[in-house]
């Protein structure tokens, strides 16, 4: 299923702009959220990352390196799939862990 | 999950090198070259390896995936250590001339040096992944969320140009 990835304005998409990231690890941080996109299917059908049974949210981390610091990123995001079937999925919280080499 | 095919081969390799180095009591000069050629060959499958994780972290990688693709590397270079180990003391004792026998020494020296500091390297990354998940609040997210119509939300597209808007860098 293709869906549209949103992010909460007011909490996450501030977080992720305000990131320390140069120019090559903001291109790296989009192709990121564009692979979690992609990859949505498979975390979605995961029982293992929901909050809880049942829930509406799952955990999904994923890890990048920024080309220029070389500063690990491991980035912890929620997402929801309550409107899944509108072929949305919204991003509620993010946290980043940077840990320089 | 399966295992990928290059770490299965690294694995199934470096057990046929060690297989070979602890069944063999004395070494010929000739078998000594011999062994130091597949100790070549296997410090280039470690090599290659190594530069997937590399890869993979400059690409962006999904946590799970990126355990299981360091549970394996871990797995490899530690077979490579006990196999670079083991064969070192094999060519110490076989009877190469002098200058020959340093030169594979050193090679197999540095093989588990390099062995051993990417192992631990990839300890810090791997014990941060089997960390059990921090603990969360649902009652903090955001309601109404399953509400299509919700405002509140960007898309990836416009959080995408503003990441690479040059007011942002």
């Amino acid at each position: 299923v293709a869906y549209v990835l949103q992010f909460h304005e007011k909490t996450v998409a501030p977080y992720l702009l305000d990131l320390a990231l140069s120019r090559e690890g903001r291109l790296a941080l989009a192709r990121v959220l564009d692979q979690v996109r992609l990859y949505a299917d498979n975390l979605i059908n995961d029982p293992g990352r929901r909050l809880f049974p049942g829930s509406d949210c799952f955990r999904v981390d994923w890890f990048f390196r920024d080309p220029v610091s070389e500063a690990f990123h491991h980035l912890h995001l929620v997402i929801s799939d309550a409107a899944a079937a509108y072929g949305i999925l919204r991003v509620l919280y993010v946290e980043d862990e940077t840990s320089v080499r | 999950m399966p295992q990928t095919l290059a770490s299965d081969m690294a694995r199934k390799s470096l057990d046929v090198l060690l297989d070979r180095v602890e069944r063999q009591h004395a070494f010929s000069a000739q078998e000594a070259r011999e062994l130091l050629n597949g100790c070549v060959i296997q410090v280039t499958v470690l090599d290659r390896l190594w530069e997937q994780i590399q890869r993979s972290l400059d690409r962006g990688i999904e946590g799970k995936q990126l355990r299981y693709l360091l549970e394996e590397l871990v797995d490899a270079l530690d077979r490579g250590t006990k196999a670079f180990r083991a064969s070192s003391e094999k060519v110490k004792a076989a009877d190469l001339p002098s200058p020959e026998n340093a030169e594979g020494m050193s090679m197999l020296e540095s093989a588990v040096q390099r062995a051993v500091d990417r192992r631990g390297a990839l300890s810090g990354l791997l014990g941060r992944l089997e960390a059990p998940p921090r603990e969360f609040d649902p009652r903090a997210l955001p309601p109404g969320r399953e509400n299509p119509a919700t405002k509140g939300y960007i898309g990836l597209d416009e959080l995408t140009a503003r990441l690479l808007s040059p007011k942002q860098t």
